[in-house]
């Protein structure tokens, strides 16, 4: 067996064991053993004992008489978990979606009832945690649950509830955890997630000594590294089952977009089908070919995008009508944008995939759901139109639907009655619910930030919907691809490991005071026990390694007249930024645009190039929103007017338009155009180059001009003008003038006609040519008559370094210089790398987040939450309560008396900025009872911005005060004053179960304001918060959940 | 710094800015005292805090109390607040640190553990605003059951909070200094702590008072530690009575700090470890015998140094 004292310097003991039984499934049992536990052992037992007991850990035996007994045959990863729970150990599975491992949960949880002890099962989720206590309710009855809506039964043995509880119950040292036995997490894998991750984090590390704890997880590659840290951290040894196998096994098809068929690429076996993979790729780029063929003859560039737009419609009818011909229904088709689904599902406006008896079971369901209903709320137009739909079996999910609305559908696809359903990322969570085939719409999704392409973590876990135990022998995969996708990313998508399980461990203001309340708890005692810490401390060898390569590398490195090269690069340097500086002064439209004549010869940043070209016109950027208002503006004032507005502006928000004389370089297989595209400004730009093309040529049929010449030259016009040269006419932002010249040519408007087609044409060259290259430049402080006191400092500046770099101009003449200079650019390359490292290094010894730990002390003692010994006061103790929104703002927001003069409404409305808003990007205007209390918070939002400018706590005020937004206080504020829900539905963009989401988050704020008002003695502000959280809870918004 | 102190019905304030906290109300647009009290005020919350009132819990409090009731799952217990408070059986640690499991057998030992007008220190464990219930808990082993020393009762409002109020005094007296003015004095369990001799102390500048300070924190926390080592090797029966040998001058001891805490409280100075070790010194200084610190006439010596450190 093994030996422990092998891995002493280790700490954690491991073994694996690979157990390939009689039974099918494959799966892996490792432990982690702390050392320190190990020692008490050895205190206590012999070595006879010990030896007994480590065989033991390392392959539990099966209880002879398992305390529940299954329906069904157990899978091997079942029978090893039950094993260790057996043991009374914590454990890890890690296995795919709908394997089973409720399984392994509900032993552990029948164990704790039997031994009269309590458990707890967390999910990330509330609609989950809903969905497992009525799933567990049907099994064991002494089940509770608490969520932040509802508590049922919370003196019931086990209890279902939301991680944040559970967080919130240890912080407050509940009884209830106290007694638990096991700690279920379910879904552990969340811990990676950016903003919620550190909730577990913080559970695990604050739960009691006592409780074991049984994590269910997606695969993860490194489980052992977060058995370790729980061993650690808990003094215990924590077992690893992980598993690989699929209950069902899956079949992965290619889809090419506007195909005709199904390509299989990996079959039930893992057999890799190479030749239909290149097949499938190869069609793909064909059909690229054709369009761009297409193209050329019709001269519309943009245009083969809208096409693939509606070939992709066509695609997904195709692959359905396919699908169910093929009997292969019934069918998830993930997308990645909630609108998307819902345009989806109104293709299929003719298709009817449900029997008339299932349409009328779908009605009755669908009726009996809604009746838990307002009459009003009934008539909301979510709820009336998908009715129809779902009758024909096709359902919609995504996170913007009514929660009902969502519960009802969940409840129709289980029963099998919606044969197609349209689901967005958030339907790969939780409950058992299966298809025979899953359709990936496209591998594009919007995490939050960027837009990027799914990583194979995902992949694995949404493409695990698919295949239904029991009834199906293989689940189907289905990837509809297109050109876009490249065949290198395709394949890791296929053969892809999990992502990693990584802390995401933060540090809250609400988490220190809570802690602060205590006495003798030490906060970087917390700090250091996360896993945060722990990965980075397992990280530390790695990096030293990584360091002294460097180090030696660095060394080798032999540069003569090294000293001077580093002068000689860094005025370079500096001349570069005070020039960037200058040349933000000169930007501004104060300066700039009264040179921006029509016909002035400029020289500006585009498209990652420089160019020359003529101006045009000027105009301010149009916002997306305020457009209409923008254009009626310019009708009624002119042109003169706006100029005067226009010079107030920042060089942003400032468009040139002007003309390129250049070959044009809008290409739409250029990816990296398609990239801007999606950013923005290129595609509206793109759109209209087309149609302005078009009126040019209608022009250009008309102009007298033209005709002359036109029957001679048509088709060496044609050919010009594709190969050679096309005056292109874009916009720029004013921010990227480079140069204005002094020449000013004179621009016919007809500017597309041959004859100025030629003369823009040689225009350039025959400038360039008469000055040598050297074009006349104004001067920014002669000619732009620049007056600003920085931009002559500037000035200066940049003449003195231009006088130091003329000193090293010998260094530059030499022979070796090239090479030389690439090879000093690279060691300054390595010796930034160094120092990152160096860095990372420092902060893995440390205490992680040490800085900014004692950064955030200082805040708190700044503003009064702790004394200057570190303990806390009053508006510490207030900050405590409130854990749903940014607990120091509102406990400023309080204690400035804010609050008195506003009515409940108001104090509702302005709540709303602290709750998450639903993404939106519509123009606010408040109303007017609105806007005085929003501009005091926004006071306050610039104070607090301030003061954690000063401590160094974030790098702009900006970036702070996006995160709170008014969106949504109109509509809470006509809420609260009795609007129906059709009303705010209204009112707003946003989907309907976004709004309902934020409602309840706000009614949970609301309900921790008045306690934080009850706690400081102010029974007024206490009396209109809670009013304000009666005003909140009715009708649809707080409709309970159908599981309950 | 400027403090204000106002009587019962005296205005405080009339800016119509400031909102009222505890102890105060509205009258007549302005703000006034609804008890005899210290004026505080965090940004525009003013609060008054009575000189003399029942005590006033706050979560993370360590309090003393004593038992009153043993009720089916729970005790009764008295902290001199408003309301009593409660110990639930599933909020203390049971013998060996065992888990607790939910059966009936040991709501029928509850008397094992703790009974009636038994003394206990627990910690404020949270505190329901609708109910006024207070619950306590014995979150570490340092909590529990008060034997063998003596108890002392203050006005809650000379307790000053700090980091720790659980104390070891270097003449080796252990203090729980309760927040709700309930003090326990004792001697600790361990004896390898730094004691030293009263007379032996140095405090005439802050650096020597700063060790000072330094050695109770550091005699403190390794008293505690003890506790807990002691209780994860699991050979410590927490409620089992321990006879102890307590020494007479230990008992001495005790009684010089317990007069010393009488005698800050008869001139309503803050009690905290600095100002009882200032009149400990002083009463050595003094010559004064602990049972004759309490005399008025000597009080007023005792704790004249702690009256010059608060100015």
């Amino acid at each position: 067996m093994i030996n422990p004292n092998k891995n002493t310097e280790k700490n954690v003991s491991s073994k694996e064991i690979e157990t390939t039984q009689e039974n099918k499934t494959k799966c892996t049992h490792e432990v982690a053993i702390p050392e320190k536990w190990l020692q008490t052992l050895k205190t206590k037992k012999n070595e006879e004992e010990i030896e007994k007991e480590l065989i033991s850990l390392n392959n539990p035996p099966f209880p002879e008489n398992p305390i529940k007994e299954y329906k069904f045959e157990l899978d091997n990863f079942q029978r090893v978990s039950i094993s260790c729970l057996e043991r009374g150990e914590s454990v890890i599975v890690s296995a795919h979606t709908s394997s089973g491992k409720t399984a392994v949960a509900e032993y552990a949880i029948a164990q704790a009832l039997n031994s009269k002890s309590r458990v707890v099962y967390t999910s990330p989720i509330k609609a989950l945690s809903n969905q497992k206590y009525r799933e567990l309710k049907d099994v064991f009855g002494d089940v509770g649950l608490i969520t932040g809506d509802v508590s049922i039964d919370t003196n019931s043995s086990c209890l279902v509830m939301t991680t944040e509880i559970l967080r919130n119950m240890l912080y407050r040292g509940s009884e209830i955890v106290r007694e638990v036995q096991y700690i279920i997490f379910d879904e552990i894998h969340y811990m990676k997630d950016a903003s919620r991750g550190v909730v577990w984090e913080e559970a695990i590390i604050l739960s009691p000594k006592n409780a074991k704890f049984v994590f269910l997880s997606a695969t993860i590659p490194n489980a052992l590294e977060f058995a370790e840290w729980v061993a650690q951290t808990h003094n215990q040894p924590c077992h690893v089952v992980s598993t690989e196998t699929r209950p069902v096994p899956l079949r992965y098809f290619l889809f090419p977009s506007s195909g005709d068929g199904l390509y299989l690429t990996l079959d039930e076996n893992n057999k890799f089908y190479d030749n239909n993979f290149q097949k499938c790729m190869d069609l793909l780029h064909n059909n690229d070919e054709e369009q761009t063929m297409i193209d050329k003859k019709t001269g519309f560039t943009m245009s083969k995008r809208r096409k693939i737009m509606i070939k992709s419609k066509n695609d997904i009818k195709n692959i359905i009508t396919i699908l169910m011909r093929k009997n292969f229904g019934p069918v998830i088709v993930f997308s990645f944008a909630r609108k998307e689904c819902e345009a989806k599902s109104i293709l299929f406006q003719n298709d009817n995939f449900n029997t008339e008896e299932q349409s009328n079971l779908v009605e009755l369901i669908f009726k009996n759901a809604i009746e838990l209903l307002d009459e009003k709320d009934q008539k909301l137009p979510q709820i009336q139109l998908i009715l129809p739909i779902l009758k024909r079996g096709i359902g919609i999910h995504h996170s913007g639907l009514l929660p009902i609305i969502k519960e009802v559908i969940e409840i129709l696809f289980q029963e099998g009655l919606i044969k197609v359903l349209f689901a967005t990322e958030t339907f790969s969570m939780g409950l058992n619910m299966p298809a025979k085939t899953v359709v990936f719409n496209g591998i594009r999704k919007f995490d939050g930030t960027c837009m990027r392409s799914v990583d194979s973590g995902e992949f694995i876990q949404m493409s695990g919907r698919a295949g239904r135990r029991g009834l199906d022998k293989s689940g189907n995969v289905i990837l509809m691809v297109d050109n876009h996708t490249e065949p290198k990313y395709l394949r890791t998508l296929f053969n892809g490991k999990a992502k990693r399980l990584n802390s995401s461990f933060k540090l809250g203001y609400n988490m220190l005071l809570k802690l602060l309340r205590f006495e003798d708890v030490d906060l970087d005692h917390i700090m250091s026990r996360s896993f945060w810490q722990f990965q980075n401390e397992k990280k530390l060898p790695l990096l030293n390694e990584q360091c002294e390569e460097l180090e030696k590398k660095i060394a080798d490195m032999q540069i003569p007249n090294e000293d001077q090269f580093k002068n000689y690069l860094e005025t370079k340097k500096q001349i570069n930024l005070i020039k960037n500086k200058m040349k933000y002064i000169q930007n501004k439209p104060l300066y700039v645009l009264p040179f921006l004549t029509e016909g002035r010869l400029i020289k500006f940043k585009y498209r990652d190039s420089v160019e020359w070209g003529f101006v045009i016109n000027f105009f301010e950027k149009r916002n997306r929103f305020s457009n209409n208002f923008n254009k009626n503006k310019k009708d009624q004032s002119g042109k003169e007017g706006n100029e005067n507005d226009l010079l107030s502006k920042n060089a942003n928000q400032i468009f040139v338009e002007i003309l390129i004389p250049q070959k044009n370089k809008i290409n739409a297989n250029d990816p990296n155009n398609k990239k801007k595209d999606g950013n923005g400004n290129g595609n509206g730009n793109g759109k209209e180059n087309e149609e302005e093309n078009e009126n040019d040529e209608k022009k250009e049929n008309g102009n007298e001009d033209g005709n002359k010449n036109k029957s001679v030259k048509r088709g060496g016009y044609n050919k010009e003008r594709r190969d050679v040269s096309i005056p292109t006419k874009d916009r720029i932002l004013c921010s990227n003038i480079l140069e204005i010249s002094t020449i000013i040519m004179k621009i016919n408007l007809n500017y597309r006609t041959k004859k100025n087609e030629r003369r823009f044409k040689d225009a350039i060259e025959k400038i360039k040519q008469k000055y040598q290259e050297d074009i006349p430049i104004l001067d920014s402080i002669e000619d732009l008559k620049i007056n600003d006191q920085n931009f002559i400092k500037y000035y200066k500046q940049v003449q003195i370094l231009n006088k130091i770099l003329k000193k090293h101009e010998e260094l530059t003449k030499t022979e070796q210089f090239g090479s030389q200079l690439e090879l000093f650019q690279e060691k300054q390359k390595l010796n930034d790398q160094l120092k990152e490292i160096q860095e990372s290094i420092r902060e893995s010894e440390n205490i992680v987040m040490k800085d900014q730990l004692s950064n955030m002390k200082k805040v708190m003692k700044r503003l009064g939450y702790v004394n200057e010994n570190g303990l806390i006061q009053t508006k510490g103790r207030i900050a405590c309560e409130i854990s749903t929104g940014d607990e120091l703002l509102l406990t400023e927001l309080i204690f400035s008396g804010i609050f008195k003069e506003l009515d409940t409404h108001q104090i509702a409305a302005i709540a709303s900025c602290f709750v998450e808003p639903p993404r939106s990007h519509e123009e606010i205007n408040l109303i007017e009872k609105l806007q005085k209390p929003y501009e005091k918070i926004s006071e306050m939002i610039e104070f607090l911005g301030q003061v954690f400018l000063e401590c160094r706590l974030i790098e702009n005020i900006q970036k702070y005060k996006e995160k709170f937004s008014p969106s949504l206080m109109n509509i809470v504020h006509a809420w609260t004053n009795g609007a129906s829900f059709l009303d705010i539905s209204q009112m707003t963009e946003s989907f309907e179960g976004d709004c309902v989401r934020s409602f309840r988050r706000l009614e949970e704020l609301l309900k921790q304001l008045s306690v934080a008002a009850k706690n400081i003695g102010n029974s007024e502000l206490e009396r209109k918060f809670s009013e304000a959280t009666t005003l909140m809870k009715r009708d649809i918004v707080f409709a309970s959940s159908l599981y309950l | 710094m400027n403090v204000q102190v106002v009587n019962l019905g005296e205005v405080i304030t009339n800016e119509n800015e400031s909102i009222r906290g505890h102890g105060t109300f509205q009258k007549d647009g302005n703000l006034v005292s609804s008890v005899a009290g210290i004026v505080h005020r965090v940004n525009k919350l003013v609060s008054v805090k009575p000189l003399r009132s029942r005590y006033h819990p706050e979560v993370g409090d360590v309090v003393v109390g004593r038992i009153t009731e043993v009720l089916r799952n729970n005790w009764k217990v008295d902290i001199g607040a408003r309301h009593d408070a409660f110990l639930g059986l599933s909020a203390i640690i049971l013998p060996g640190g065992v888990q607790r499991r939910r059966t009936s057998t040991d709501e029928m030992n509850m008397r094992n553990f703790y009974k009636e007008d038994e003394l206990i220190s627990a910690e404020i464990q949270k505190i329901n605003y609708e109910t006024f219930k207070i619950s306590l808990h014995t979150r570490s082993f340092k909590y529990g059951k008060l034997s063998d020393g003596q108890f002392v009762t203050v006005p809650p409002m000379l307790i000053k909070r700090s980091k720790s109020h659980y104390l070891v005094l270097p003449n080796g007296v252990l203090l729980i200094l309760g927040c709700n003015g309930f003090i326990w004095l004792s001697i600790p369990e361990e004896s390898e702590l730094k004691i030293k001799k009263i007379s032996n102390w140095f405090i005439s500048t802050t650096t020597e008072l700063q060790e000072l300070e330094d050695e109770i924190n550091e005699n403190s926390n390794k008293s505690i530690k003890d506790k807990n080592m002691d209780l994860e090797t699991n050979n410590f029966d927490f409620y089992k009575k321990k006879e102890k040998m307590i020494t007479k001058e230990q008992r001495l001891e005790i009684c010089r700090v317990r007069n010393a805490v009488l005698a800050l409280s008869n001139s309503f100075l803050p009690i905290y470890p600095t100002s009882i070790m200032l009149v400990c010194k002083k009463s050595i200084e003094e010559n004064i015998n602990p049972k004759e610190m309490i005399k008025q006439k000597n009080m007023i010596i005792l704790t004249s140094e702690v009256k010059e450190l608060i100015k």
